[in-house]
């Protein structure tokens, strides 16, 4: 155990992982209260066009997705909000043509599949001191922005129609909170993986949302499983000699089924219903 | 009547869905401290009623007006307005404990980034206190009863301290004991002041708390105290035009044309 923790980059590895089972875990716990985790799976294919398209004009791919994911999110949100289109088909129709895009676009350089297969995958090899650095500084602004729009996004989760009746900006909230999945999808994918993020978002808040019914609690317990599955997963995959993302998502899942099993919302045998 | 001031004013509203008219030509006054009932069968535009008084829906032609100017232009008046969606409208298994969501009424005066104050703490108590669920602060929604949250759901429209109180539905899946302890509720409230406004489908409970009843069916089909409400109309309006009502046997019950079922509960069943 602590002669892998001697090397530059598991230690690197380490420090992501926290930081993206933190970040992820946050976030995911208003994406899965909100009904939205096929936004996030969205968000996070479309950052492969992102990243194609960085590497194909030579700039930083991270720097591109970051861009990309943003206006890929809100433009989800402003088609389905003008109402043309539900917003599942709209993130269904985005979703297809980013990845698509990516593709076309690293078919037509040639030579970087290899570095694009991190991309895809995850992987612990790959993070370097400046992904850290943007992780981290990313992650800031997503956590920071929630610490402060703490109540807002809880009100616009629970009951969008009624906050903006009472004067909370619903709507303009709602492209916030499309904003921090699409960074949250950056800062995560060199090590969780393009693929599999979406996975990291939802899982621990799923499970989280299991073994309680306090709004505080369930973000807590969201977010030490997400450390948790996080840096777990990367010792394992180190041990192990797998994909880091994919043991990442796997270790997250038995979490998940652990906490259904134990669940006192199963245990009670109800789920509330309407009225 | 006539004299006294009106809360809520409607000059021939017509408010047009993308396919289809909601309502159509609704001309309605509601006085100060007046307890208005909405009924009339399901689609027939009660819950767009309360939305364009709300000012989220506006109407495709005519005028609304709440406490004297158009509900999209109140900004912070819009409190004076409490709201009571339908329960169904949110996920009641949400991990949410009942002194918070009853806080939520008040995010929005609080302001962005802004926690709590003295001020905003003794109003939701207070909201708790009035609604009678004072002791349930600390319980999740999901586990109210149907009847303790839908008084949670009224605190939270409470916590503003609204002069106006606009329910959508509030009885639906409440066992009748709640419902009329709900309405005795609103009762009081009445008494201290507030003006308020039901939307129900539940003519037979509402006609005994309202001092006014409202018919609508897209239109205006007959408004007026409950006494005065020819209950013919108002039955042709819930049921449809071959509605009678039977008071001959030892159940009353009520007799439709061809079209319409009606469920256990007496109400047209959804097609």
């Amino acid at each position: 155990m602590s002669e892998i923790l001697q090397y530059g980059f598991m230690q690197r590895a380490l420090v992501a992982g926290v930081v993206i089972g933190t970040v992820c875990a946050v976030i995911g716990v208003y994406v899965v209260l909100r009904g939205i985790s096929f936004i996030g799976a969205g968000i996070a294919h479309a950052s492969f066009g992102g990243v194609a398209i960085g590497f194909a004009l030579g700039v930083n791919p991270v720097a591109a997705a970051v861009v990309f994911c943003l206006f890929v999110a809100w433009a989800v949100g402003m088609v389905a909000e003008r109402g043309k289109v539900r917003e599942d088909t709209a993130v269904g129709v985005f979703f297809a043509a980013t990845m698509a895009l990516g593709i076309l676009v690293i078919g037509l350089m040639k030579g970087y599949q290899v570095d694009l297969f991190g991309y895809l995958f995850g992987s612990i090899l790959a993070v370097t001191k400046a992904d850290l650095w943007m992780s981290a500084g990313l992650g800031a602004v997503v956590l920071a922005t929630v610490a402060v729009l703490f109540k807002e996004l809880l009100f616009i989760t629970f009951d969008p129609e009624m906050a903006e009746v009472t004067g909370v900006p619903a709507g303009r909230l709602h492209y916030v909170l499309l904003g921090l999945i699409a960074l949250t999808v950056v800062l995560s994918m060199k090590v969780v993986g393009i693929v599999l993020v979406s996975a990291l978002i939802v899982t621990p808040a799923a499970a989280a949302y299991q073994l309680t019914e306090d709004f505080r609690k369930m973000m807590a317990l969201a977010v030490a499983i997400g450390i948790f599955a996080a840096t777990g997963g990367l010792l394992l995959s180190y041990w192990l000699n797998t994909g880091s993302g994919a043991t990442i998502v796997l270790l997250a899942t038995a979490v998940f089924f652990g906490a259904l099993a134990l669940s006192p919302r199963r245990r009670r045998g109800r789920r509330a219903t309407g009225g | 009547m006539a004299e006294e001031r009106a809360v809520i004013e409607l000059e021939r509203v017509t408010v047009t869905y993308q396919y289809h008219v909601a309502l159509e030509d609704i001309t309605m006054r509601v006085a100060a401290g007046e307890f208005l009932a909405i009924v009339g069968p399901n689609g027939a535009g009660k819950t767009t009623l309360l939305k364009a008084v709300l000012g989220t829906v506006r109407p495709a032609s005519g005028s609304v007006r709440v406490f004297g100017k158009a509900p999209w232009k109140l900004g912070g008046e819009r409190r004076r307005i409490g709201y009571v969606p339908q329960g169904t409208a949110v996920d009641v298994s949400f991990p949410v404990r009942a002194y918070e969501m009853v806080m939520m009424g008040r995010y929005g005066r609080m302001g962005l980034g802004n926690r709590a104050s003295a001020a905003d703490k003794e109003a939701v108590g207070r909201a708790m206190e009035r609604v009678g669920i004072a002791e349930l602060a600390e319980e999740p929604i999901s586990r109210l009863s149907g009847g303790q949250r839908q008084r949670a759901f009224v605190a939270r429209a409470l916590a503003n301290d609204p002069e106006l109180l606009l329910l959508d539905e509030p009885t639906t899946g409440v066992d009748v004991a709640a419902t009329e302890s709900l309405y005795g509720l609103l009762r009081r409230l009445r008494e201290e002041g507030m003006t308020i406004l039901v939307v129900s489908h539940d003519i037979g409970v509402v006609a005994n708390y309202a001092n006014s009843v409202a018919c609508i069916n897209q239109r205006m089909v007959t408004h007026g105290r409950p006494e005065e409400v020819r209950s013919g109309e108002v039955l042709a309006c819930m049921y449809g035009p071959h509605a009678a009502f039977l008071d001959h046997g030892p159940v009353p019950h009520i007799v439709v044309g061809e079209h319409v079922h009606l469920d256990e509960e007496g109400k047209p069943a959804d097609e």
